[in-house]
């Protein structure tokens, strides 16, 4: 028996069914700790969004068998529901002009800046490294999978971030209120440690690649691309080879450290 | 040349000035998700979407680009080939 719950997402109240108690308990804990209430019943309708069938479990279940065969993965009903909740919300956060992007999101100098990658390239390794030589100069927000949103009232340019509950393996999140994205960072292991700035195109399809979604059809597939466009012409990426080392930890620090400073100092030439 | 069935399943996008063909949920299973494209392969691809025949996209192509039209006809075998393999087009 489904019933039917209030998730609020980058202040957007999206209502689905779901099936099982365990998810709503997690999901429940979860808003309370954002500050969220979730209403179980009799809530305002304002998103039905397509509940998650028995059929859409069993498909699932064979896509995470076929996919990670080897590994440790939870294959219980919960655990599928709660991963397939994921590209349901974000589906429905797509005409906010808000989507689930993956990445290890931390808080720098009053802005939010996201490590982003393929899994298993070392976003939380890249994360440790900060820690290690800069402390409490960061903090994480999300460990895996924030919330991105473009608000209308704000200026072109400036994009949200917001708490989720899906936060990673290693349960690294905070509550949070809504930050401005200060830049992302695409990660690639190699052999010395390099960073520059992608232009817009180079950095459209990694980043489109890193967009959560179900890519249900032509229609989201169009919004999904607009959404990253609109994000990779709004803040600087940083595309980053390394080594996964202090090094390269210092030399991401101190590349967007040089050119915030030189934004401040331009910006600051065009005021007088 | 043969005749092909575009798998419609597949979206044409452009992503800050880049073109990529994604897989929708549909055809994740058996296409790459995300095939970047670069100008040539958006015009063979935008042909083919309207069921142009092999020597009409060779015709177009070679307008559009001023190139060699015996390069454009290779390069368009290649191209279907390629992405037959990938699953985004059939051969019938």
């Amino acid at each position: 028996m489904s019933k039917e719950y209030q998730i609020i997402l980058a202040d957007i109240p999206l209502n689905i069914q779901l099936k099982n108690d365990e998810i709503s308990v997690d999901l429940w804990r979860w808003l309370l700790r954002q500050g969220h209430p979730m209403y179980r019943e009799n809530v305002p309708l304002q998103d039905h969004i397509p509940p998650i069938t028995d059929e859409d479990i069993a498909s699932e279940r064979a896509y995470f068998e076929s996919t990670y065969l080897d590994n440790d993965v939870e294959l219980t009903g919960p655990a599928l529901e709660f991963e397939m909740l994921l590209n349901r919300l974000s589906d429905a956060l797509l005409k906010y002009d808000a989507f689930i992007f993956h990445g290890a999101a931390f808080q720098w100098r009053g802005k939010a800046y996201i490590f982003t990658a393929p899994s298993g390239t070392g976003k939380t390794t890249q994360y440790r490294r900060w820690r290690e030589v800069y402390g409490d100069e960061i903090r994480i927000l999300n460990g895996d999978k924030p919330v991105l949103r473009f608000l209308q009232e704000e200026p072109d340019g400036t994009v949200r971030v917001y708490p989720s509950p899906w936060h990673g393996k290693e349960g690294y999140a905070r509550g949070f209120s809504k930050l401005p994205l200060g830049g992302i960072i695409y990660l690639e292991q190699g052999s010395e440690n390099r960073i520059w700035k992608m232009a817009p195109e180079e950095a459209g399809i990694p980043l489109f690649t890193q967009l959560l979604f179900s890519a249900a059809d032509a229609p989201s597939v169009q919004k999904g691309a607009s959404l990253i466009d609109r994000l990779a012409n709004s803040v600087p990426v940083w595309k980053l080879v390394n080594l996964g080392d202090h090094a390269s930890a210092k030399l991401t620090h101190d590349t967007i450290l040089t050119y915030e400073e030189s934004q401040k100092s331009d910006h600051g030439r065009k005021s007088e | 040349m043969r005749k092909y069935i575009v798998n419609d399943k597949m979206v044409l996008v452009d992503i800050c000035g880049t073109g990529a063909l994604v897989a929708t949920k549909a055809a994740r299973k058996d296409c790459p998700y995300v095939i970047p494209f670069n100008d040539v392969a958006v015009s063979f691809w935008k042909l083919m979407e309207q069921e142009a025949d092999f020597e009409d996209i060779v015709r177009a192509v070679t307008e559009e680009y001023e190139v060699d039209e015996a390069l454009v006809r290779k390069d368009l075998a290649g191209f279907m080939e390629d992405l037959a393999r990938r699953n985004c087009i059939r051969f019938v």
